[in-house]
């Protein structure tokens, strides 16, 4: 559904993806399909510690195995100064993502790479591997980041210093980062309030869980000359995180992405491709391909953050929010960089607030390195400010969506870090969730409940480049640098159509790597169908112009004298087709275009949702599902509705069941899609979609990222659902069978909500 | 052409300015910002620059936009300037530095043994 009608010809149109058919025939190319003359296969020994110092490693045997032909560890690696890199989606300090790819003096976590291994095939690799003998001293170790933030914890890095904004400690100390957002005075504002709500939640370690494990094959030429294929977010971005790697320039790689399955903020941060450069140069300059196990992407690629988030909101009867505070302690894993700052940016974004403190903690636990995870930190934050918001609008006697509105942000409200907002559309999402037929649709029976919650997101605007040409017959080729993770080749193509006025099938798009375009940022951020797309529409332009500079030349007039409209070059009575134009073109065409956009719009979402509890075996069930979101301009509203209900499934997954489980020595134990249990099409409804359209102004098209927004709700609609369910109030996820009966033994228990 | 702005200080770092929230500054770029903010409230700077650069993790907003030329940013107009954590890709984290940017990483300080075994 659309609320507005679409002035358009291409965008907001439903055409059929231009890597369809190659995808459902099974013939995209995708990184463990390479294959090249020669190739060697290499594998990772990880480490069997949460943390411990590597005294020796003897690769002796290992080497001596028929067939092996390399083996790597960090002494192969070029030794980094402290650099920090921008990687699109997060950013890395290169020293330590130097560490975290090969361990240097100390593994720190389960399942951290230690050596690596080349040979003609995985299973000699695999055998290789169990036979180089590493000696450790292992070392207490700390998961939870409470416990990493005491006094006497066990320290990961010895020279982590807290920074407060560029203000450094002096102390060693698990605490990478404190945060503070700041404004007005909440003691006053609490002093206003007729009723206060104070809870404390805690948020499991969960994977992205895309479907295509990590993947690289690198080829390390004679001439130095590094070729890589590989599954990533970001050609670009491998390049630069290689060149910085392994100390060489930027021009001497390479890198071509293959088609991805699934990323979500995953597959940015190299893993496997600086381990396969290094084998292949070992190797005696062999390419050398490197596929992960499931159980390694879950041990040892990012994950996002556990969190502890403690929430206080105090409100008036009228309904208005009088003050806000709140904490947050994200686990970055084994070195800094969790999503903690994007967690208190998300966390009361959708009010209006006078008097607001959010402090956050970045801190570094013996877990795996945290990765961006769509709207990194945006989940935990929400299920934890929703949820009070819930209970605040509960005590007052309001409509929760009513609530929201009393006191949701719009154009010329400031953020809790001091920004205003531009124009944003919360307001039309949560009246358009309001009016929905879900929303006051009966519910009867028996432990059902109706759950509703906002979520936010930033968006990005990044640096994008793309080339077209223009064919004889009229049809354009777009060269462009995004991977296309969601649909991004269909709307980047509908952007340039509707640009020169042509049909979206006579535009043919590629995504090529690092050799083929001009620079590209990562597809991340939820900036590829803004960014790039603000990208094509500047080639558009260029095409146009250079296309009308060729019809005054044809008609032998000023180019002021023809006009251009609808793909339709037209001078006194006379009018030329693109298609027509183009063919009578004696010397080629072709445009090119570098963006980097800052206007982005940020998004907001509204979710309503339905669950049934099993009081007896604590199973929640999901019996409907409705996602409002502002979209800014749906190019393409099917894929928007996909990337909505994408979010929704992954958030279902976050709420109801996906945590890590480490043992009591630091090992993780369900690293199998058996034991880490993502949701299934059976464990979810159809998920409904409202395409609420305000429009970007920062955009030609009016485009807004929509990817993060939708997988920020749904923990917070799903607990507040539940609480209608069984009058418990969730605050721990997952919220899995096991909880739900705890909470429920403890709710009869004392007689009272826990 | 220098220009008054508002110029709102973080938090962290308003004890440096006796808990001042916002200050007018007059400018003509956000590096000249900086240095008269070092003047009215010294070690200012030092937190938020390094070398002739904002600190790796720090970004400016300029009337709410995040600036990608940092202190060589020019401010036109009265503006409204907000020094935040960088949130990258509009995505994730900022990321902490260590005790100095000068620190380099050790050689790893474990053996290896990889030359052939005789077994």
């Amino acid at each position: 559904m659309t609320t507005t009608a679409s002035p358009y010809k291409v965008i907001g149109t439903r055409p059929v993806r231009p890597d369809g058919v190659d995808k459902v025939t099974g013939r995209a190319i995708y990184g463990a399909d390479v294959r090249l003359p020669g190739m060697l296969h290499g594998k990772v020994l990880r480490s069997p510690h949460a943390h411990a110092r590597i005294l020796c490693i003897d690769a002796s045997a290992a080497l001596a195995l028929r067939g092996v032909h390399a083996v790597i560890t960090a002494q192969d690696m070029p030794a980094i100064s402290d650099k920090i890199a921008d990687l699109g989606e997060s950013t890395v300090n290169l020293r330590y993502a130097s560490n975290n790819i090969l361990a240097h003096d100390k593994v720190l976590y389960y399942g951290h790479a230690v050596a690596a291994v080349a040979a003609d095939n995985v299973h000699i690799a695999e055998e290789a591997l169990s036979l180089i003998r590493v000696e450790y001293e292992v070392l207490p170790h700390v998961l939870d980041g409470k416990q990493a933030m005491a006094p006497d914890a066990p320290i990961l890095l010895d020279d982590l210093r807290t920074n407060e904004l560029g203000k450094l400690g002096d102390r060693p100390t698990n605490v990478a980062e404190h945060i503070r957002h700041q404004r007005g005075d909440l003691t006053k504002g609490f002093a206003e309030a007729d009723v206060i709500v104070e809870r404390t939640f805690h948020t499991a370690t969960v994977h992205q869980g895309y479907i295509e494990p990590q993947n690289a094959t690198a080829l390390w030429n004679e001439d130095g000359q590094l070729f890589i294929w590989c599954s990533t977010q970001g050609a670009f971005s491998v390049q630069e995180q290689l060149a910085e790697l392994l100390q060489i320039p930027v021009s001497r790689i390479i890198v071509t992405p293959t088609e991805i399955g699934g990323g979500f903020g995953g597959k940015i941060n190299v893993y496997l491709e600086p381990l396969a450069a290094l084998l292949s140069r070992k190797a005696g300059h062999r390419p050398v391909k490197m596929v992960m196990t499931r159980a390694e992407v879950l041990a040892a690629t990012g994950p996002t953050s556990g969190s502890y988030i403690r929430v206080k909101m105090g409100a008036r009867r009228d309904g208005v929010i009088t003050a806000a505070e709140a904490e947050l302690i994200y686990e970055a894993g084994a070195f800094p960089g969790s999503p903690v700052g994007a967690g208190c940016g998300v966390i009361f974004a959708p009010y209006r607030l006078e008097n607001v403190q959010i402090d956050g903690y970045d801190v570094v636990v013996n877990r795996p390195k945290a990765a961006a995870y769509r709207a990194p930190g945006g989940t935990n934050a929400a299920f934890a400010s929703e949820t009070v918001v819930d209970e605040l609008a509960e005590k007052l006697g309001m409509d929760p969506i009513e609530f929201r509105l009393r006191n949701a942000v719009r154009e010329g409200d400031r953020r809790a870090d001091g920004p205003e907002y531009k124009r944003i559309g919360l307001i039309e999402t949560l009246e358009a969730a309001r009016s929905h037929p879900h929303y006051t649709a009966p519910l009867t029976g028996k432990h059902r409940g109706r759950g509703v919650a906002t979520g936010f997101w930033f968006n990005w605007g990044g640096k994008s480049s793309a080339t077209a040409t223009v064919n004889r017959d009229g049809t354009v080729n777009l060269i462009e640098g995004s991977t296309d993770i969601g649909g991004s080749r269909a709307s980047i193509a509908m952007q340039l159509a509707e640009t020169l006025g042509i049909p979206y099938e006579d535009v043919r798009p590629q995504v090529v790597g690092t050799a083929g375009v001009g620079y590209n940022d990562v597809t991340g951020g939820s900036r590829t169908t803004f960014g790039t797309g603000w990208a094509v529409y500047e080639v558009g332009k260029k095409i146009l112009a250079e296309m009308r500079q060729r019809a005054a030349d044809y008609w032998g007039v000023p180019v002021e004298e023809v006009s251009v409209a609808d793909g339709v070059f037209a001078y006194n009575g006379e009018s030329l087709s693109f298609r027509e134009l183009a063919g009578k073109l004696d010397t080629p065409v072709t445009a090119s275009a570098s963006v980097h956009p800052q206007n982005y719009g940020p998004g907001f979402g509204v979710h309503i949702v339905d669950v049934e509890v099993d009081v007896e075996t604590g199973k929640v069930t999901i019996l409907r599902y409705t996602a409002a979101q502002d979209v800014g301009k749906a190019i393409h509203p099917s894929y928007v509705e996909g990337q909505l209900q994408g979010g929704v499934a992954q958030g279902v997954g976050w709420a109801l069941n996906e945590e890590y489980v480490y043992d009591e020595k630091g090992r993780l134990l369900n690293a199998t899609l058996l034991d880490y249990r993502m949701p299934t099409a059976l464990d979810l409804p159809m998920i409904d979609t409202v395409l609420v359209e305000v429009a970007n102004p920062g955009h030609p098209y009016g485009v807004r990222g929509v990817g993060e927004v939708p997988i920020v709700p749904p923990a917070a609609a799903i607990a507040n659902a539940i609480y209608r369910a069984i009058g418990v109030r969730m605050t721990e996820l997952p919220m899995s069978p096991p909880r739900i009966v705890a909470a429920l033994a403890r709710k009869r228990q004392d007689g009272v909500a826990a | 052409m220098a220009s008054l702005h508002e110029v709102w200080i973080p938090p962290v770092h308003r004890d440096l300015t006796a808990g001042a929230e916002r200050v007018q500054v007059e400018a003509a770029t956000v590096g000249e910002i900086v240095a008269a903010l070092e003047r009215r409230f010294p070690g200012l700077a030092a937190r938020l620059t390094q070398g002739d650069a904002l600190r790796p993790g720090i970004a400016v907003a300029v009337n709410g936009v995040i600036s990608t030329r940092g202190l060589r940013q020019r401010l036109n107009e009265p503006s409204e300037i907000h020094f935040v954590p960088a949130i990258s890709g509009g995505a994730a984290s900022s990321t902490s530095l260590t005790i100095s940017g000068a620190y380099r990483m050790r050689p790893p300080a474990f053996s290896v043994t990889t030359t052939l075994s005789t077994g």
